[in-house]
């Protein structure tokens, strides 16, 4: 019994890790995508939208399968956890850049041009001026795509990634007792993501009134 | 060739699609409906009332839905309710959209400012014709496009029913991947279908919206 739990609790680790890694990964890319964007730079912008309409009409299990299973097609060997990490990551890139382009739209005109007449680099007037004020507004949205990528960790178990979902489908299996072990395993996801969302709730409150 | 079975793919994801679709309805049907009743309740005065939504709401929204519809599937069973894999479906289906659904009503009817209401006393209407000309126009422009955002989550969520075998879109393509060593053009398929299914859900939305833009 309390060995059970303790399988549990290992694979949630694995869970953590797998979600930590993408929501690095997508953070990254998702922000730089969505700055790029909003600075009005050829081309990006349009690709950004493609991937963005994607990303919102396919689901994200048909993505990670498509990933897992088209892979070896094209010559490409991908492990499960990789794959995961890849469908992962490309599919929550483009949530964090729309939060971002929208958010860096909201920053007041007057900041760009009075960056750029104090004579800011592109780098410069994106670090120093804009990404501070924006970033503010686009934590809380950003916080609630991570809660939603932690719970999309759990399709990783379909191409056989061993995290909780697929422990706590093992354990069921084991101890014939599907209730209990699921329940438990519900129990360890709402643990992780109810902290993200009370995490996330603060931000939205303290970031409110100070930009 | 790879046209060709494009094509293949399309024709045999065809009646997979019906499943799909009674699936995503049924539940946006009954997740509506419901989620509407919860909201009701978390407005109302009994506080072990709002407690409970509450509790429900947090709680649905913060585990995944693959390990709720495995809850469900094999766990019910055990308490001796046999369900099939169509019904856990559209039970968990149902159950975590609910609770969005009851978010999405919340904030609706907590946008609509104090100013309307007051205006809308002020020139005498009663509170049944305030709720009725006033406060429900101006809440369902503003859920609109997060009642649209739901639906289409819907659609993508009856992906997840593939898991545990019920026949529809997802699952189906499985199946044809491994007739074909050119498993990209099933998943093409299968994506265009997800995409032209939400992408007919958004227009409609527009259009409602457009119905609905007098009261902003």
């Amino acid at each position: 019994m309390i060995d059970d739990l303790l399988y549990l609790l290992r694979a949630s680790l694995n869970t953590l890790a797998l979600s930590l890694i993408s929501i690095g990964i997508s953070t990254l890319l998702g922000v730089l995508i969505g700055v790029v964007c909003a600075f009005r730079v050829p081309i990006i912008p349009i690709l950004n939208a493609i991937f963005v309409g994607f990303v919102r009409g396919v689901p994200l299990l048909v993505v990670i399968f498509a990933i897992y299973y088209s892979a070896p097609a094209f010559g490409i060997d991908i492990d499960p956890f990789a794959a995961a990490v890849t469908g992962l990551s490309f599919y929550f890139t483009f949530f964090v850049s729309e939060i971002v382009r929208g958010a860096v739209g909201a920053v007041p005109r007057g900041q760009f041009d009075a960056a750029y007449s104090l004579g800011l680099t592109f780098w410069q007037r994106a670090r120093l001026v804009i990404l501070p004020q924006a970033l503010r507004s686009a934590l809380p949205p950003m916080i609630n795509t991570w809660l939603i990528l932690v719970k999309g960790s759990a399709f990783a178990s379909v191409i056989g990634v061993w995290e909780l979902t697929t422990a706590s489908t093992e354990l069921a299996q084991r101890t014939v007792a599907p209730f209990q072990v699921y329940g438990a395993s519900m129990l360890i996801y709402f643990a992780i993501c109810f902290t993200l969302a009370c995490f996330g709730s603060f931000a939205e409150k303290r970031l409110r009134f100070q930009t | 060739m790879q046209l060709r079975l494009f094509v293949h793919v399309v024709q045999s994801l065809l009646p997979a699609l019906g499943i799909a679709v009674e699936l995503a309805l049924a539940s946006t049907l009954v997740a509506a409906v419901v989620g509407l009743g919860l909201a009701v309740i978390s407005q109302g005065k009994s506080r072990l009332g709002r407690r409970l939504v509450k509790a429900y709401v947090e709680f649905l929204r913060n585990t995944p839905l693959i390990v709720q519809m495995f809850f469900v599937f094999f766990g019910l069973p055990f308490l001796g309710i046999q369900v099939s894999p169509f019904e856990a479906a559209f039970l968990s289906l149902a159950l975590q959209h609910t609770a969005f659904f009851a978010e999405i009503y919340r904030a609706g009817f907590e946008n609509v400012s104090l100013k309307s209401r007051d205006a809308a006393k002020a020139i005498g209407l009663s509170g049944y014709d305030t709720l009725r000309l006033i406060v429900i126009p101006q809440a369902v422009i503003r859920m609109l496009p997060a009642i649209g955002n739901e639906i289409v989550q819907i659609v993508k969520d009856t992906s997840i029913a593939s898991t545990i075998a019920v026949a529809e879109l997802t699952l189906r393509a499985r199946d044809l991947t491994e007739q074909t060593s050119a498993t990209y053009i099933v998943f093409a398929a299968l994506a265009c279908y997800y995409l032209i299914l939400n992408g007919v859900i958004s227009l409609g939305l527009r259009f409602a919206e457009k119905t609905f833009a007098y009261a902003e």
